[in-house]
């Protein structure tokens, strides 16, 4: 201990904001990823519709290549989705809830690089057992249909499922600190019914099978040759446009998402040292 | 009605199916009165005074509470009707104003009838000094205000056995002098047992204490025996500042302007220059702790041993 | 009920928290609105008592599985409580089942306006008043108190509760025709085409599902200390 006390000067502090994110993601990461419900949870979903993979006619043999990844994906879109939200809710008020606000607003530096750090550690490791289920998934196609599958199975990934995750991913941190957990994870599923999976047919207006909606369709039809359903239903056969158009769109809404809370977030912290 | 005593034989408690054992068969009895539990942080305490509140399950050993065993179900719903425990780590409700926490309380402690337990209440909240805070929410309340609310509902049912896990952390000086008064006159025809790392509160107010080290029982005895443990042990050791620190547990170090001054505990003579000094409590306590052996001193016979349980079977 | 029950029920609810009592009214007011929307923009009668019977029967038991899971593993107190004479198990049933009731109140309410004004699902009648409803709440929202407790987590018991009741949606079909699935399809009550006899063994085993599943969570909180761990996930 005298050691340290007699040490002639004090450490060098930077302040490189990036360093500070990438520090802040490292750790939400690990946190996240040890967390047994974000595996049982999303894996639990995702097997859950590959038992009974859509749609009907979808076989390993039978179906050409890049439909086979494209329709797997959107069946990997069907549930998970749900499961990263839900395991998500509760990160962004957790360290309110923990105790830590005091601790935490003491450090030299504002809230940002810390929020953008929860938002890339905790929705890569949340996205972890995805990446696993799909890289299993892939390996399983590969021995079947052969290393084609493999390239085009991360293409898929990439195309069809990263966007509407990380569009779940952002709003599952961003909302809850507004509404709670509990009425998030219901609005969640209530949304992601409504707006994904009940299609024009069903009579009431929806986001399903335009490109706001989530599940990834439109990059799927337009670039895999995917089933597409309820944009199919609206007689719609997406284009590469539409794809980008949606992956747009989806992004676009994530970073908002992510921004204002930073904005709000900043302002709050301002507010409290003033 | 007197106050419990508390006999507790072979008494483990093991986490993670076996890896950890908190408490390793320890045999230990308070009597009545206040009874210090001192130890470092992870030696058992805490696991001891959670067995103690009917929280924990014991993995095998006896508690008995006035005659009642903790072993039972029945068992520890009759001690929990007739104790108070304020843990360590004191969660409350920060939506609930006091009154409303303690009527909650009162309800799950089972004091019957609305009117009797606003009136406990109201005792409870003066003995405290909380009346005047008491309909606004817990979350407002400074650390002070907290841990007296949570004494407060920890004698709201006027137990007979309570037990309090660092009660003054974190207070300040007022606070917990304060708190020291409290404890003493609850004390009166109670069994009180204080847990703390501060060796100068037990020393103030136990005249017993039990020291826990590893799970295990280092020392039960009268407070003023404490002391007796580093007997002819404690040295006064001046160094040169930046000079090494001695190799020795210590028990204070201060600047002083011939250089450090290192109080240290040490069977023989740690260094030429070195000066003996008078041990207190808290120089017993560490020798404990690092359980250093005193030289051997020729007893007159008769003297009785000082390791002793408090009350002989 | 004694003045010092009422005293206990209203500060249970204080503890259940403001997140959960709006979550159990969430869905019942949301259809609300839905039904009053739909009404005013002139959608067919047939096709908004399908909705109602959607809602009753599938959206709210969804919302009250949610709402009374989340309550476990928030309890600053529970220490404390543990330290009393009562019984944790009764105390997280007590907060769990006040969250149960006012979700499935508001149920009951919405579903009798839905049917006092003639918007009710042809086939339902008075008794789909309450079993409509209440075989899949009991199952969704044990299903979701035992996989709370167990895991010490309202976010693994959402998630697995709020998948299994789109899984069903997404995959009745095969279930409502399978006659092992279907004894645990949670609507089978809307469902066209099968006899009473049917959608009563269902009912019956969803709710033999729930008083199970709640078994479980009373064992399981025998231990009530296994809850101070944390949030295990």
């Amino acid at each position: 201990m005298t050691a340290i006390l007699g040490r002639p000067a004090a450490p060098a502090v930077r302040h490189r904001w990036q360093e500070r994110m990438l520090g802040a993601a490292r750790y939400e990461y690990l946190m996240q990823v040890r967390r047994p419900a974000v595996w049982l949870v999303v894996l639990a979903l995702t097997g859950l519709r590959a038992s009974r993979p859509w749609p009907a006619s979808l076989s390993i043999s039978g179906t050409a290549l890049r439909p086979l990844v494209g329709d797997w994906a959107i069946d990997f879109m069907m549930l998970a989705p749900i499961g990263v939200g839900v395991v998500l809710a509760d990160r962004g008020r957790r360290e309110s809830q923990l105790g830590l606000g005091d601790l935490l607003g003491s450090v030299p530096n504002g809230p940002g690089s810390r929020w953008w750090g929860k938002a890339a550690g905790a929705t890569a490791a949340t996205l972890t057992p995805v990446a696993c289920a799909w890289a299993v998934l892939l390996g399983y196609l590969a021995t079947q249909r052969g290393a084609a599958v493999i390239p085009a199975g991360i293409a898929a990934f990439a195309a069809v499922i990263l966007p509407g995750m990380l569009f779940v991913a952002a709003m599952s941190l961003a909302v809850p600190l507004l509404i709670g957990a509990p009425l998030y994870r219901l609005g969640l599923i209530g949304y992601w019914f409504w707006g994904n999976l009940v299609g024009p047919r069903y009579g009431i207006p929806t986001l399903s099978g335009t490109p706001l909606e989530a599940i990834g369709e439109y990059p799927s039809g337009a670039w895999f040759g995917g089933q597409m359903f309820d944009a199919a239903d609206k007689g719609i056969h997406a284009t590469t446009a539409d794809a980008a158009l949606s992956i747009a769109v989806l992004l676009a809404a994530a970073l908002a998402a992510l921004a204002i809370t930073h904005l709000v977030l900043s302002k709050l912290a301002e507010r409290s040292m003033s | 009605m007197t106050a419990p005593d508390v006999i507790i034989n072979g008494l483990t408690v093991t986490y993670r199916r076996g890896q950890v054992r908190a408490l390793n068969g320890i045999d230990v009895r308070f009597p009545g009165g206040m009874t210090g539990l001192l130890g470092p942080n992870g030696a058992g305490k805490t696991t001891l005074m959670r067995v103690l509140a009917g929280v924990l399950h014991p993995t095998s050993g006896t508690v008995s509470i006035g005659g009642t065993e903790l072993t039972t179900p029945d068992g520890r719903r009759q001690v929990k009707s007739s104790s108070g425990y304020l843990p360590q780590e004191l969660g409350l409700y920060p939506d609930l104003t006091a009154r409303q926490f303690l009527d909650y309380m009162a309800l799950l402690k089972g004091i019957a009838g609305r009117q009797a337990r606003r009136d406990r209440i109201e005792r409870v909240l003066d003995l405290v000094a909380l009346r005047e805070a008491a309909d606004r929410k817990l979350k407002t309340y400074s650390g002070g205000m907290k841990r007296r609310a949570g004494i407060a509902q920890a004698i709201l049912n006027d137990p007979r056995f309570l037990i309090v896990d660092e009660p003054t952390a974190g207070l300040d000086p007022e606070e917990r002098l304060r708190f020291r008064s409290l404890l003493a006159t609850l004390a009166g025809d109670r069994t009180v047992l204080l847990s703390t790392h501060i060796v100068d509160d037990i020393v103030q107010t136990c005249p017993h204490v039990v020291v826990v080290r590893r799970g295990t029982i280092a020392f039960q005895g009268a407070t003023s025996r404490l002391a007796v443990q580093a007997a002819g042990m404690t040295w006064h050791l001046t160094r040169p500042a930046g000079a090494p620190a001695p190799d020795l547990p210590t028990v204070t170090v201060s600047p002083t302007p011939r250089g450090i001054r290192y109080r240290v505990i040490s069977a023989s003579p740690p260094a030429s220059g070195a000066e003996p000094a008078e041990a207190t409590a808290e120089d017993g306590y560490v020798a404990l702790m690092h359980a250093t052996e005193a030289p051997p001193r020729r007893q007159p016979p008769g003297t009785p041993d000082q390791n002793v349980s408090i009350t002989a079977p | 009920m004694s003045a010092s029950f009422r005293d206990r029920l209203g500060l249970e609810a204080r503890i259940a928290g403001p997140a959960a009592l709006i979550t159990t009214l969430a869905a019942p007011a949301a259809g609300a609105l839905l039904l009053a929307i739909l009404d005013a923009t002139g959608k067919p009668p047939a096709d908004l008592d399908r909705t109602a019977g959607d809602i009753v029967g599938a959206l709210c038991p969804l919302g009250v599985a949610i709402a009374a899971s989340s309550i476990v593993g928030r309890d600053r107190g529970a220490e404390l409580v543990m330290t009393t004479p009562a019984s944790y198990r009764r105390v997280l049933f007590l907060r769990a089942g006040l969250v149960f009731v006012l979700g499935a109140a508001a149920t009951f309410i919405i579903a009798g306006a839905c049917y006092a004004l003639g918007g009710w699902p042809s086939g339902q009648g008075a008794a789909g008043l309450i079993m409509l409803w209440a075989p899949p709440m009991a199952w969704l929202t044990a299903l979701g108190l035992l996989v709370a407790v167990t895991m010490r987590s309202p976010a693994a018991a959402s998630g697995l509760v709020g998948g299994i009741w789109l899984a069903q949606v997404l995959l009745g079909h095969d279930m409502k025709h399978n006659a092992v699935l279907r004894g645990q399809y949670l609507f089978i009550t809307l469902a066209d085409g099968f006899p009473g006899r049917d959608v009563a063994i269902t009912q019956t085993a969803l709710l033999a599902a729930g008083v199970t599943a709640a078994a479980a969570t009373g064992l399981l909180l025998a231990r009530p200390e296994r809850l101070l761990a944390g949030d295990a996930s």
